[in-house]
């Protein structure tokens, strides 16, 4: 059965991944925090004695969950497109769906937890080391990432929710693409965000014309119907956040399981 | 355990590998799948295993149809492919790593046969020989007593003693449930090994017979002369004479050798079909 469900199964393929990829995990990581010191310490020579970059938290953990998570969950499905793991791949005793969570638990839940702990782990050490070596940190704040430090800027934890539409479009991208799967994925999803923002200023423009002068919106303030203008205010933010963080990131998760039983035939 | 009826299969349409295909195997045996290069051996294995689809025509493996890879059948079907993926791991972590999806994985026996193929567990499979990795693989599908055990070329790249523990090890691993079918175009390697005979050439079986009825059809043996008789079906040219087979009027008890009855098989299609047809009425 495609759709067959035993957590045993999925638990079984958890640790599979573990135990195949832990190494590669490891590295990622490892590279991925050297890589954070070297254009942190960048940052402060450039600044001349000083950082560039203030409440370093609100730029560096968004930067590490979106980019890190985009480019391991793009990898999640390698070894299916993959000739030579393929057909080791489709013989491994699970189902589609068990293979397809065991992935998307992965991908979805533990990485963006691991981004977590490890970023708490090398923010710690990482400001705990300038204060000793230059007496100032650069203020990675670790246990702040409800406080965006700034106003009017969102706080990193924000950017768990852009993480479910990133997550989406690159787990759809990691089954559907053979190769340079994040590169491609880069590239479509760019095309894909512009489509979208252009088919919803051509139906907001049909839908109220009151708004354009011409194809050019105006100030809400001069927009002569009230009720239209308090519509929009209090209702265009919430459809867009519904739209990015539910309702695509459903769609895609669930064409991506088709797409992977499809594959997997 | 196995069936296959009117199974069609091409990679190009024009040029069908197997046209109308019939074939029934039975649990508790070993079958020797022989064949040409081409003949579609590998082929043939992938569709049993459910990594390729029929084109045309019904595979039924144990009561499943292999390309709906179900897992209760995926648990009880291990391929071993002649190209097969090493993943970066040791031994003993490849065995954590995939053991547990096979119920009946018996890690003593997977140790046993890794001692006897004088393989060390802790080794790193990328580090190893082709030879070594297969060996590893080879332990690895026998310890997991899967009921259907598919050996596409196993003793490529083996040495000569590793070859004799491979007959020496499959000969005693295989139970009454089991079946195991061996591909390979080595036919020496299977000799005094399995206990049927399955030879794959022009799209289809042609040969399909049990070594009990083989040997009581046909003779094997050496002929010592300058010119063979005219009743002799194959002949090889060995020191001091021939290495012959003919039919086995006579009711002699000879050894099958594998590679003859192979070029016999093919050099005399029609009588071959008619003496083991006569076997059959």
């Amino acid at each position: 059965m495609k759709s067959q469900l035993n957590l045993n199964k999925v638990f079984l393929l958890l640790k599979r991944d573990w135990i195949k990829y832990r190494t590669n995990i490891f590295l990622i990581f490892g590279g991925s925090y050297v890589l954070l010191t070297l254009i942190s310490m960048f940052l402060y020579m450039g600044g001349d004695g000083h950082f560039l970059i203030h409440e370093g938290h609100t730029v560096f953990f968004p930067m590490l969950l979106i980019w890190l998570g985009a480019i391991m969950t793009s990898l999640a499905f390698r070894e299916l497109n993959s000739s030579g793991e393929r057909e080791f791949y489709l013989v491994l005793p699970a189902s589609h769906l068990e293979k397809y969570l065991s992935k998307f638990i992965i991908t979805a839940f533990f990485l963006p937890l691991v981004i977590l702990v490890s970023y708490f782990i090398f923010a710690k050490i990482y400001d705990n080391t300038l204060v000793s070596l230059i007496g100032h940190a650069q203020d990675l704040k670790p246990f702040r990432l409800m406080d965006s430090g700034f106003e009017g800027v969102p706080s990193p934890a924000f950017y768990f929710l852009v993480y479910i539409s990133v997550h989406s479009i690159f787990f759809l991208g990691a089954i559907t693409f053979r190769k340079i799967q994040f590169m491609k994925t880069l590239f479509v999803g760019f095309f894909f965000m512009w489509f979208i923002v252009g088919i919803s200023f051509f139906l907001f423009r049909m839908i109220f014309p009151d708004f354009f002068d011409g194809w050019t919106p105006i100030e809400p303030n001069f927009v002569p119907n009230e009720y239209m203008k308090d519509l929009v205010e209090n209702n265009v933010e919430r459809v867009a956040r519904f739209a990015a963080f539910i309702f695509f990131p459903v769609v895609f998760w669930i064409t991506a399981y088709f797409k992977l039983t499809e594959k997997e035939a | 355990m196995i069936t296959i009826r009117n199974l069609s299969f091409y990679y190009k349409k024009k040029e069908p590998l197997f046209e109308g295909l019939d074939l029934d195997l039975e649990q508790g045996h070993i079958y020797g799948c022989l064949g040409k290069n081409g003949a579609g051996k590998t082929t043939l294995m992938k569709i049993v295993s459910g990594l390729l689809y029929p084109n045309d025509g019904e595979c039924t493996v144990m009561g499943y149809q292999p390309k709906r890879r179900q897992t209760a059948f995926l648990e009880d079907v291990f391929l071993i492919t002649e190209d097969f993926y090493i993943p970066h791991l040791t031994i003993s972590q490849y065995k954590d790593a995939y053991a547990s999806f096979y119920p009946r994985f018996n890690n003593e026996e997977f140790k046993e046969y890794l001692s006897a193929f004088d393989v060390d567990k802790e080794e790193k499979l990328s580090s190893l020989s082709f030879g070594q990795r297969k060996k590893v693989f080879l332990s690895f599908g026998l310890a997991t007593n899967c009921r259907l055990l598919l050996l596409d070329e196993p003793t490529n790249g083996l040495d000569i003693p590793s070859k004799a523990m491979f007959r020496k090890i499959i000969a005693r691993s295989i139970s009454e449930d089991q079946s195991y079918i061996i591909s390979t175009h080595q036919v020496k390697d299977l000799d005094n090994l399995i206990d049927s005979v399955i030879v794959l050439e022009d799209s289809r079986v042609i040969f399909h017979q049990d070594t009990e009825t083989i040997t009581e059809k046909l003779y094997f043996g050496t002929y010592q002369g300058i010119d063979v008789p005219d009743d002799v079906l194959y002949s090889e040219r060995i020191p001091g004479g021939f290495r012959i087979v003919k039919r086995n009027d006579e009711q002699e008890a000879t050894q099958i050798e594998m590679e003859s009855l192979f070029n016999t098989v093919l050099g005399q299609k029609t009588i071959i079909q008619e003496i083991f047809k006569n076997k059959a009425s």
